[in-house]
């Protein structure tokens, strides 16, 4: 399964992430992603289009989305 | 550099470039953004934000594990850990990094930036003039490390700090060969590789105090499922140490240079410190501190529509990436309005600086305690010659300022929290 990955020392919870894809990512209390630090999540094969371009979106370049093991 | 060939000269360490940073950068992005350089045993420069980005993103063709520079001669007593492994283990790295490094880690520790902030400003404000690289700059990314984030005793900063700057920051001698030149910087990084082992031993003996340091020694997995040896530990702390000093002391300089050559900006950053992010990320744009830092391509390849060979080394050249006139607009002048939609300072992809929310605080605070401290700041000496260049970063050598005489305030030092 295609797998996500935020960078805690790279995430600013600027929000871009939850803002394109609300279906994987999400804010914290804080407003950084709720994820960020703790290593790969699974993205569901039909959420993995929207994953790429909250990856590419995101200004800090913290998220990283592989496909496959 | 005068009339150079940009093709076939080209060269990172030429000793008028950093007085022409500004005019080279512009020729260069807009002439031949990428170009091949024989210096250190042959390297190729890319220029452009657009290339820079995809290089730094594709970590499966362009490598980051045959050196951050070219000449890392495999040395294996002192290399520079996440920045000269690749994923998926370098991931690994950076978790352990971002636990301590993020943004709400770090903001946890401004009562303590704070404190060193005013005690190194209270060592100069009475006099009305100081070198402000040797008495701010250079010294509180260093007293950060030492005391905020290691806790080791601040006594040991000059030694450490001056083995770090023969490694990362003194620029090539007048006639030192290319090779003498990559001993003497990996000489600088054994001597602070011999620190930091002693400081682990020690730390190992004792009870875990639940900082980073104890976090590097807990470990990550090899790719294969094996812990990761010792060495790659202290690889790791070498390079939490040595990635924050002389870059952090470049932006701190520069803060300091746009203060005291910008005094319609400073008056309004003094009376509205809504403006104050966005001029810091302006400023880290216009005084981006590392100069290049190299990729290994692994297989034969094209970045911006020129052939690049299987191991060559490719130099991206994120300060002049900043520059980028495809990107913004008046490229040499700060405007602390500008709008930058994501800052090329701190490199990009899965190597961008795990440091960046250090030094972005660190230039926060720096700028509210010299605004509210240090009044009149003007330049006292010419505006030129101060920076130099060494492959990877740019150094800012000397940089006096004047400025009205203030009073000194007591400091309390907050006792850390882990």
């Amino acid at each position: 399964m295609a797998k996500y990955m935020v960078d805690e020392a790279l995430c600013q919870a600027h929000g871009r992430c939850y803002a394109i894809a609300r279906s994987v990512f999400g804010p914290d209390s804080d407003g950084y992603e709720k994820d960020a630090g703790k290593g790969w999540v699974d993205i569901p094969p039909e959420r993995l289009a929207e994953a790429r371009e909250a990856e590419n979106a995101c200004p800090e370049t913290a998220i990283r989305v592989i496909e496959g093991d | 550099m005068k009339s150079v060939d940009y093709e076939t000269e080209f060269d990172l360490d030429a000793p008028d470039f950093p007085a022409k940073f500004d005019e080279v950068s512009q020729e260069v992005l807009t002439k031949c953004p990428i170009v091949q350089s024989p210096a250190l045993g042959g390297y190729k420069v890319v220029f452009r934000d657009e290339d820079i980005r995809a290089v730094a993103k594709d970590w499966q063709t362009f490598s980051n594990r045959f050196g951050y520079e070219p000449n890392r001669n495999g040395d294996d007593n002192a290399r520079l850990f996440p920045l000269e492994i690749d994923p998926p283990y370098q991931a690994r790295w950076r978790s352990v990094l971002g636990t301590h490094l993020g943004a709400r880690a770090v903001a946890t520790k401004e009562p303590s930036i704070r404190a060193h902030v005013n005690d190194l400003i209270n060592d100069f404000v009475g006099a009305g003039e100081c070198e402000f690289v040797e008495a701010y700059a250079s010294q509180l990314p260093g007293r950060m490390f030492f005391s905020t984030f290691l806790h080791v005793p601040l006594a040991d900063l000059a030694y450490v700090q001056k083995a770090t700057d023969e490694a990362v920051s003194l620029p090539i001698a007048a006639g030192e060969s290319t090779e003498e030149y990559a001993e003497r910087r990996q000489a600088g990084w054994n001597r602070v590789a011999e620190y930091l082992e002693e400081y682990m031993r020690k730390r190992e003996e004792e009870p875990p105090r639940g900082d980073i340091v104890d976090s590097i020694l807990q470990g990550v997995e090899l790719d294969d499922g094996e812990q990761a040896p010792w060495k790659h530990k202290l690889f790791v702390m070498l390079d939490v140490l040595a990635g924050g000093m002389t870059t952090t002391t470049f932006v701190l300089a520069g803060l300091a240079h746009f203060l005291a050559t910008h005094p319609e900006d400073r008056a309004r950053l003094a009376a509205d410190p809504s403006l104050h992010t966005n001029a810091i990320e302006e400023l880290l744009r216009y005084y981006a501190s590392i100069l290049a830092l190299g990729r290994t391509a692994m297989e034969d390849t094209e970045v911006g529509g020129c052939p690049v060979k299987k191991g060559e080394m490719l130099m991206l050249a994120y300060s002049v990436g900043c520059r980028d006139p495809q990107i913004y607009d008046r490229p040499n002048e700060i405007d602390i309005d500008r709008k930058i939609s994501s800052n090329l300072a701190f490199g990009w992809g899965s190597h961008r600086c795990p440091g960046n929310s250090i030094a972005r605080l660190q230039m926060r605070i720096t700028m509210e305690e010299l605004l509210r401290r240090v009044d009149g700041l003007e330049l006292a000496g010419a505006d030129s010659n101060q920076i130099s260049h060494s492959t990877v970063t740019r150094n800012w050598d000397t940089l006096p300022v004047k400025f009205t005489p203030g009073a000194v305030e007591s400091v309390e030092f907050v006792e850390e929290e882990v």
